[in-house]
């Protein structure tokens, strides 16, 4: 028993310094995040101080990137739900998104049924302000646009998790 | 006419006449196969991490095209467990190729020295709308493996973190290259 508990105690110490790790964030929760004007991949222009006094999910996503397709779907889920929840993605790929690239863009969210403002992020500002370097991130902002939830998704298994925070607000499970 | 080749012609020297021609067709033969061996084609040029441009060049070995982002994490976690299944696998080359693009240079940097991925690590990057490589192949998502035979035509494409499947997706197409079945342009 004694020689198990030991042996449980290694395996865990080693696969916590082993283990691949984000680095940080630059938004810490409890501050505002930076606020920012993206066009949409329609050239909407979007602000995000606009959506003061609603709760904002802000998703970063890259089309490639097979976790972030499961992410925005499962957010165009509890968007559908919750109507108030402001979902806002933004893309990270505007240093190759030519004409066709948006083209294809757009086909792609058109075929995973996203339904809520895709934004580009085209000279990376917002990306760089938030530090962010793993895909997805998703950010939390309360209604008053503090962050209250911020982390780069490197395991992608934590629906149940951000159904929780949005619980906070929205209650229920969303 | 140099006097040996007059030689033959004139009837003189039956023998040698032959021996002349069968060392001729031996050495047509030799540089054919020379030629096929050796001159490669390139199928691409990209810049590399290091700022100089590449060509993905076929006819020597097996290419494996590694498809990667530096802020993906399977790609993450998956790098290693690639660099330590390939050892020992001969006749095969690991071309990284990074899909973020030069704007993330140092993220990517980052990655293929923390992780010590082999050089060159190729960008790739869009032309004409496209890019010159992932679309080429059909790539899109990370990470991707792409195993060229040496004759250029794509043998196998593996899509998410499937590294336990590599090596024998490569024996396969060792096994195909042999035979000379199942392959596919990448034209």
């Amino acid at each position: 028993m004694r020689k198990t508990v030991i042996f449980l105690g290694v395996l865990i110490l080693f696969l916590n310094f082993t283990a691949p790790r984000a680095l940080s964030l630059c938004v810490q929760a409890g501050n505002p995040f930076p606020d920012f004007v993206l066009k949409t991949t329609e050239g909407k222009e979007v602000r995000l101080s606009d959506y003061r006094g609603k709760v904002v999910f802000l998703a970063f996503f890259a089309s490639w990137c097979p976790r972030c397709r499961e992410e925005l779907t499962f957010l165009n889920r509890i968007k559908k739900e919750n109507p108030d929840l402001v979902v806002l993605a933004i893309n990270q790929e505007g240093q190759n998104l030519t004409a066709s690239r948006l083209e294809t863009l757009k086909q792609n969210l058109d075929d995973w049924g996203i339904e809520f403002p895709v934004l580009l992020d085209m000279d990376l500002k917002v990306w760089d302000e938030a530090c962010i370097n793993a895909l997805p991130t998703s950010v939390i902002l309360d209604r008053e646009g503090k962050i209250v939830f911020a982390e780069p998704n490197y395991y992608w298994a934590s629906e149940e998790k951000i159904a929780s925070i949005l619980a906070r607000f929205f209650g229920g499970e969303k | 006419m140099p006097a040996s080749w007059r030689d033959f012609s004139e009837g003189k020297s039956r023998k040698g006449r032959s021996f002349f021609l069968s060392l001729l067709a031996a050495a047509f033969a030799f540089s054919f196969v020379f030629y096929k061996v050796a001159s490669g084609k390139v199928l691409f040029y990209l810049p590399a991490l290091s700022g100089e441009r590449y060509g993905v060049e076929t006819g020597r070995q097996f290419n494996l095209l590694y498809f990667f982002s530096a802020f993906c994490p399977d790609c993450r976690e998956m790098t290693p467990l690639l660099l330590k299944d390939l050892k020992g696998e001969g006749n095969i080359l690991l071309i990284p190729v990074n899909v973020d693009g030069p704007r993330f240079y140092n993220a990517v940097e980052q990655f293929v020295s923390t992780l010590s991925l082999p050089s060159p690590v190729l960008f790739d990057e869009v032309r004409e709308g496209k890019f010159v490589a992932a679309d080429r192949f059909g790539v899109s998502i990370t990470p991707t493996l792409v195993v060229l035979s040496p004759d250029g035509g794509v043998c196998a494409k593996l899509e998410g973190g499937s590294v336990l499947t590599v090596r024998k997706r490569l024996k396969d197409c060792r096994k195909e290259e042999v035979n000379g079945i199942g392959m596919q342009s990448a034209e």
